[in-house]
């Protein structure tokens, strides 16, 4: 073992592809899952990957780490809170759902789950709840601060640029904005659900209202101040625009409207996300339509957000280039952006968009393909034990 | 992980946005212009990560 990490560390990522479908081809898993190393080798590749991914090479990373260490302490850097930090802010409550997965990977990674479910059904993939999952540090702590602390890195960043300029507009009124989200996923999240069927029932209404309300208002943030949208005078987009087409900001806000309330689903924490409409006090979560129906929401909507905050994104720059929204710059004008290394292809841009659709078609083809095929065959599997 | 994977790929297709329409990122963002990437660039390392994603899940679906 010791060997072949070091041959997988010294390899770049199409070698290590290269060296995978030769594994699979000469069995090599198939071996190493007689000495109980079977699947947890592919989490942890996976881990290795992305951190290598994220490490390397460091004089272009050292930026992205600079600038989350400024997110998260933005007290402790000299000129305050810049545009890019509260970009990379939004940007990492829009992640949530991905943190969520990672941690639980990594708990998953450190707890010896790992090699204890090779172990136990020699490849059956019958997965057992393990017993951290439920635990009072993880369920109550590390699952809701992960789910918290982009918002409340938001949040301080606001206060902050309210207390470095004086302004309570827009400052303040941003701050409201993450606090009442706050408020929703700490109710989400830790309320005990299962009390009696009328205090559900009143702590639902009560939520679901704070739920719309927060979602309203977000959504009435992003077109109106992120991107300066929704003026009258303008019919309603703003004095001047650099996308072409006008239905392009049309389209983007109510889909921004439609998918913010996709998104504040996803702030929940999994283990509340199925309880919060449960459909009464003797139903456990696993029993209730709801709960599969979350597990099968939970990736679709981490997806979802990354495209709404992805075009959020081009809006966001869009209006900052043009007006200066914030006063973050002290010159309003911005130069215009020209590529001074242009590597232009051959192709003209509808052709490289096709073929951009076609591959991304056949990938989530494949792995949809994967996905039924592994359910199909877990089926067999129960059946076949449940016969013998 | 398919979450770094797709904010990796998002931050791609934004640059690519912002370079065609002219929004001057670089400058916005007051990033450094030496280790600044283009959509390119950024769409390659995208295309390799995904590879190795892909076959990883494949081969913890199919091998195990």
């Amino acid at each position: 073992m010791p060997n072949f990490a070091l041959v997988f560390f010294l390899l770049n990522a199409k070698q290590k592809v290269l060296l995978y479908f030769k594994a699979v081809l000469k069995r090599l898993p198939v071996e190493l899952k007689d000495y109980g190393v079977s699947e947890g080798i592919f989490v942890l590749a996976g881990l290795f990957a992305a951190w290598h991914r994220l490490l390397f090479p460091w004089v272009q990373r050292r930026g992205l780490w600079q600038a989350l260490f400024a997110v998260a302490c933005p007290w402790r850097v000299n000129p305050g809170v810049c545009f890019f930090h509260t970009y990379v802010g939004d940007v990492l409550t829009s992640m949530v759902k991905c943190f969520l997965n990672l941690q639980f990977t990594v708990f998953f990674v450190a707890s010896g789950g790992v090699w204890r479910s090779a172990n136990a059904h020699h490849g059956h993939s019958n997965f057992v709840q393990p017993a951290w999952l439920q635990s009072w540090p993880y369920d109550h702590v590390a699952a809701p601060s992960v789910v918290f602390l982009p918002l409340w890195f938001r949040f301080v960043q606001c206060l902050m640029r309210f207390k470095s300029t004086g302004d309570r507009w827009p400052h303040l009124y941003n701050a409201l904005k993450y606090g009442l989200m706050m408020t929703v996923t700490v109710f989400g999240a830790l309320h005990p659900l299962y009390t009696t069927l009328r205090d559900t029932l009143w702590f639902q209404l009560f939520w679901i209202t704070l739920f719309v309300v927060s979602t309203l208002y977000s959504a009435y943030w992003d077109i109106c101040l992120d991107w300066g949208l929704g003026k009258l005078k303008y019919q309603l987009l703003n004095d001047r625009q650099m996308y072409p087409k006008k239905w392009y900001y049309y389209s983007a806000m109510v889909g921004d409207l439609v998918l913010r309330f996709v998104w504040i689903y996803t702030l929940i924490p999994p283990t509340a996300a199925s309880g919060i409409i449960a459909l009464g006090p003797g139903q456990t979560p696993s029993q209730s339509l709801f709960s599969k129906l979350a597990n099968w929401l939970a990736p679709i909507a981490m997806l979802l957000e990354m495209v709404r905050r992805t075009f959020w994104g081009l809006f966001r720059l869009e209006n900052e280039q043009l007006h200066n929204t914030e006063g973050y710059r002290r010159v309003n004008f911005v130069p215009l952006h020209f590529d001074h290394t242009p590597e232009r292809l051959n192709t003209t841009g509808r052709s490289v968009a096709y073929e951009v659709l076609g591959f991304g078609l056949v990938i989530v083809a494949s792995g949809a393909l994967v996905i039924v095929l592994s359910g199909r065959r877990y089926d067999s599997m129960a059946t076949d034990t449940d016969e013998s | 992980m398919a979450g770094l994977l797709s904010v990796h790929w998002s931050w791609g297709l934004q640059v690519l946005v912002w370079t065609r329409f002219r929004i001057n990122y670089v400058y916005i963002f007051e990033l450094d212009p030496r280790f600044t990437r283009s959509y390119t660039q950024i769409f390659s390392d995208c295309a390799s990560d995904s590879i190795v994603f892909f076959s990883l899940v494949f081969m913890l679906v199919w091998v195990c």
